[in-house]
């Protein structure tokens, strides 16, 4: 056996030679020996194969010089001692006649050092078998692609199982769409300079010179969305996504993948809202039920508060809770209804239709609907200023922002969610730093006299460049105000790369800091409309949902 | 002077957004005079030839700044001796963005490059060169040409940039290997992109003006092998910025006479010192964080510490022949250290190291080399193993937001020490 994981590799040939090549695109279990012998910032695919290599036992591999994390790893695997046969093919950027002949050399390479490890010859007839008697098709009916960077097996398989349409793999490893000769060519030589140019033929990656070939793929027949991922430290599809995003009218998502296994939350967020807004969204396991009670309700359960609404049946607006989510989600969700009955006298029998959203939506076993907070932040916001083009919510645990299209659904939308800088969980941690509580923060950077910038990209690392501006006797509005920057920052680059137009919205608890709306003002050169219950946007969206099924 | 160079680059800041030609103007400026300071009355105790090359440099860069559709973009590695011959001005990420930084003045095209939809785990030098560009602040360059080692970044950064101006833009494909079928296919290359350059300014190029750019290349390198020679042997109180100004030198620059000249005074210049050494000597991998203030405090003029060489600057130190300028061109692309697997670049890092009697080794993971950061442990196990005490140190090059200030200076000072104790020096 011998693995291989980029579309290039002369897979046929390796047949002819005797070997017996597998595709090897697993997530692995973790990174440990991975950074050891390399780094944690190198493209993950790339660390997932250097731990397999070792975790699974690799014997033999084939790589191809697609990029600088594989060259690298390639001097790793083939220094290491571990495998009986390394083979690093160098594929040319270029696919005009003196590329291909120079990739053609590389595949006689090939062929003389398989040949020499496994004392075999090449064969012809397996050469051809080799081919697929039916090429790999797309889909025939509607379907979405999985596009950009590849994505793992298990990850392709979660994605799947998430739409409500077929899923075709057009990532970089998924388009090997290659035909078996069409006439006999008995001339190796020949033979392999048509081999040569099929495999250069095929749908460049982004690696290559000339990626014109590539718009073909997004104007496929029948491809009604796309999941565009792009794999953690490799930039080469971040590129074409912006580009994409900006020119493709098809329902668009970008995610990102590591390599690991999946996890659930993050995903399915994202992949539900997708389908949410789609054109293709199904309204299957949606309940419309009679008018028992006379409300209807929205309860958003997030990571740090839980939030919920109540509209009257006839879309008056009876009032609004806001209590501390804790430790497990369904308790705070039971912690909202109490507040409800409590402060507004409605009791959860009397909800005609009760829609959960935010991460802890599933765990709201009472709910007739769960919607994601993305489709629910975009429906509030809309409801409350219809001038809002871009709603930007910055939570406890990530940030979004979220496009409206002309009609108020959502166009296009980025989370944050990965990593806590940007976030009100940032504000928090810095705020207990200063020995302050949040909405001390909030007022307390107006004050800056010192125009401190905050450049440590990282939590953990902007938290001790605090202390050390702490013992460097700054004062304290000063580095408010730089850590109010450093938010604002972060979220106008969420805003340009979601394509966000004004007029802008922004919601969630730190919608309250004074400090961070100037900033992202400043940087955003707009004014922000800040709604008077932020912290309940997503809510009022999810009670307009539930309102809309009892209607 | 910090607060001088911070209250400058505050001012780039706000001024940039609405007034991207003033900004233009004002760091043109400020380079001239840094560059005519740097020459006449330097603010550190700087060599005669560094001091022409700091001078040089800034010219340089400050012609970057100059005419719109005057400069070509070009990429570290690409060979300019035909622009040089044409009187094209070559434009390189690594330079501007360095230049920038050091004027406080990049913070602003990080941001704009990040808002743009550029990944923040890009190359800081190529986030920044895209930034000024999307900011309006570099003038548009006639053409762009580009090789496609030594880093995934060049097939982005360019093609994006030729993109969005609409520049014509030609790439040298390098395979991975100096065999007889790719060094023909890499001169073929050169030609047709010396045609491209003809066909896209109107300018002819003159083969006998081609030839004296081959001969002063040829003086420089063996200059500058000559420095090295006398190098090993010697103690230079210098700091991160000039070995980084030699990239500049090494590469994009060779061909020029000015070139030429700064090789040589350079040679001449360190064969006057005297022999002997002072503290640890350094051998550096990869490029020099001369924006990190703490890093600075432990390595520029010290009195004591010496970055001996680095990679960069020793990655295609070749002969030419001034009769065969594409195939010479074409033979220091294709051996380049930076060309091919890992092993090649750290085998060549070590040959110099050793060459210059190095005590340790920094090997410096900038953020976004993927190529560096994968070749690192296997690095420091290499080099270690043939008696080169080796720090992996995670940083930036030039992106302050990146540049772990605090925490890469702890470790680097605790390999100083490591280093002076081993080498006795703290007896």
């Amino acid at each position: 056996m011998i693995a291989w994981n980029c579309k290039y590799t002369p897979v046929e040939l390796l047949c002819a030679l005797g070997a017996e090549p597998f595709f090897w695109n697993s997530a692995a279990d973790d990174f440990g020996y991975a950074q050891r012998v390399a780094h944690g910032s190198i493209c993950c695919h790339v660390q997932a194969f250097l731990q397999n290599c070792r975790d699974k036992g690799l014997r033999e591999v084939v790589l191809v010089n697609c990029c600088d994390s594989m060259r690298s790893a390639y001097g790793i695997l083939k220094n290491n001692g571990d495998l009986d046969f390394i083979f690093l093919l160098d594929l040319p950027h270029k696919v005009g006649g003196c590329a291909q002949n120079i990739f053609k050399k590389e595949l006689f390479r090939l062929v003389e050092e398989y040949s020499k490890f496994k004392n075999t010859v090449f064969d012809s007839d397996k050469f051809k078998a080799a081919f697929p008697v039916t090429p790999k098709l797309l889909p025939q009916e509607n379907f979405i692609a999985v596009a950009g960077g590849r994505v793992s097996d298990s990850l392709l398989a979660e994605i799947s199982a998430q739409l409500p349409l077929p899923v075709a793999d057009l990532t970089c490893a998924g388009t090997r769409l290659l035909g078996a000769p069409t006439q006999d060519i008995d001339d190796f030589d020949a033979l392999m300079d048509w081999y040569a140019s099929e495999l250069l033929s095929l749908t460049p990656c982004m690696r290559m010179h000339d990626v014109s070939g590539r718009k073909a793929l997004y104007n496929l027949p029948g491809l009604s969305g796309i999941i565009y991922n792009t794999v953690k430290f490799c930039d080469y599809y971040a590129f074409e996504y912006d580009a994409l995003r900006k020119e493709t009218k098809l329902p668009i998502l970008k995610i990102e993948s590591d390599y690991l296994p999946v996890t659930g939350g993050q995903l399915s967020t994202r992949l539900g809202a997708f389908a949410e807004n789609a054109a293709f969204a199904q309204q299957a396991g949606d309940k419309k039920k009679g008018s028992a009670g006379g409300y209807v309700a929205g309860i958003d359960s997030g990571s740090t508060t839980t939030n919920m609404v109540v509209l009257a049946a006839d879309g008056s607006f009876i009032g609004g809770v806001t209590v501390r989510t804790g430790p497990r989600a369904a308790v705070g969700a039971n912690k909202a209804f109490a507040a409800v009955k409590e402060q507004l006298g409605i009791d959860k029998e009397q909800l005609d239709y009760l829609v959960a959203t935010g991460y802890g939506r599933n765990a709201v076993l009472s709910a007739d609907q769960t919607v994601t907070e993305i489709t629910c932040h975009a429906r509030g916001a809309r409801h409350q200023n219809s001038d809002v083009r871009t709603v930007i919510d910055i939570g406890g645990q990530d940030s979004k922002v979220i496009g409206l299209a002309d009609d108020g659904s959502v166009s296009n939308f980025v989370m944050n969610d990965k990593c806590a800088a940007g976030t009100g969980r940032f504000l928090e941690l810095m705020a207990t730093t200063l020995e302050m509580d949040v909405a001390e923060m909030s007022s307390v950077g107006l004050g800056w006299k010192d125009d401190l910038t905050i450049s440590s990209i990282c939590t953990v690392f902007a938290e001790s460049e605090v202390v050390s501006l702490i013992a460097d006797n700054r004062t304290a509005a000063d580095i408010v105000h730089g850590l109010h920057k450093s938010v604002a920052l972060k979220t106008a680059a969420l805003v340009g790369r979601a394509g966000g137009v004004p007029a802008y919205m922004i919601t969630g608890g730190v919608a309250h800091n004074a400090g961070v709306v100037q900033e992202l003002e400043k940087k955003l050169r707009e004014k922000l409309i800040i709604p008077d219950e932020p912290e309940l946007c997503g809510a009022l969206g999810a009670a307009l949902i539930a309102l809309d099924k009892v209607k | 002077m910090k607060n001088t160079v911070e209250t400058f680059g505050k001012m780039i800041y706000k001024l940039a957004p609405e007034h991207p030609g003033v900004v233009r103007d004002l760091l043109k400026s400020v380079y001239k005079f840094e560059g005519t300071k740097s020459r006449i009355a330097p603010s550190r105790p700087l060599l005669p030839a560094r001091r022409y090359l700091y001078n040089m440099t800034a010219n340089s860069i400050c012609r970057g700044f100059g005419q719109k559709g005057t400069t070509a973009l070009v990429s570290i590695f690409l060979p300019c001796q035909v622009l040089h011959a044409m009187g094209i001005e070559a434009v390189v990420a690594e330079g501007l963005s360095c230049y920038l930084t050091g004027a406080a003045a990049a913070d602003y095209f990080i941001e704009i490059a990040e808002r743009n939809g550029i990944p923040e785990t890009l190359c800081s030098y190529h986030r920044i060169l895209i930034g000024c560009i999307e900011a309006g602040v570099l003038p548009r360059p006639a053409l762009i040409l580009n090789t496609t080692y030594a880093c995934d970044t060049n097939q982005l950064s360019f093609r994006r940039i030729a993109e969005y101006y609409d520049i014509p833009q030609y790439v040298v494909d390098v395979p991975d290997k100096p065999t007889a079928d790719n060094l023909q296919y890499v001169a073929d290359q050169l030609r047709e992109m010396t045609d491209f350059i003809e066909q896209h300014t109107g300018k002819k190029l003159d083969d006998d003006t081609l030839r004296q750019r081959m001969l002063w290349t040829q003086q420089a390198t063996q200059s500058y092998r000559a420095y090295l020679d006398a190098r090993a042997t010697r103690y230079i109180d210098n700091c991160m910025t000039s070995e980084m100004m030699d990239i500049l030198a090494t590469q994009i620059l060779l061909g020029r006479r000015e070139t030429a000249k700064y090789m040589s005074m350079l040679a001449a210049d360190v064969a006057r010192l005297p022999e002997g050494k002072r503290g640890p000597r350094l051998f550096w991998v990869h490029v020099l964080p001369n924006v990190n203030g703490p890093l600075r405090q432990l390595l520029d003029y010290t009195g004591n510490v010496d970055i001996v060489g680095s990679d960069l600057n020793t990655a295609a130190l070749l002969d030419v022949d001034p009769d065969k300028p594409y195939q010479s061109m074409a033979r220091r692309i294709l051996e380049s250290s930076f060309n091919g697997t890992i092993e090649k670049r750290i085998e060549n890092s070590y040959q110099y190291a050793d060459k210059l009697n190095a005590d340790g080794i920094v090997y410096f993971c900038h953020w976004g080399c993927r190529h560096t950061l994968g070749g690192s442990q296997y690095a420091k196990t290499y080099f270690e193993q043939r008696g080169l005490p080796t720090l992996v140190l995670d940083g930036d090059g030039c992106d302050r937001g990146r540049s772990g200030d605090g925490r890469a200076a702890v470790r680097l000072q605790a390999f100083l020490e490591q280093l002076e104790h081993s080498t006795g020096k703290d007896k």
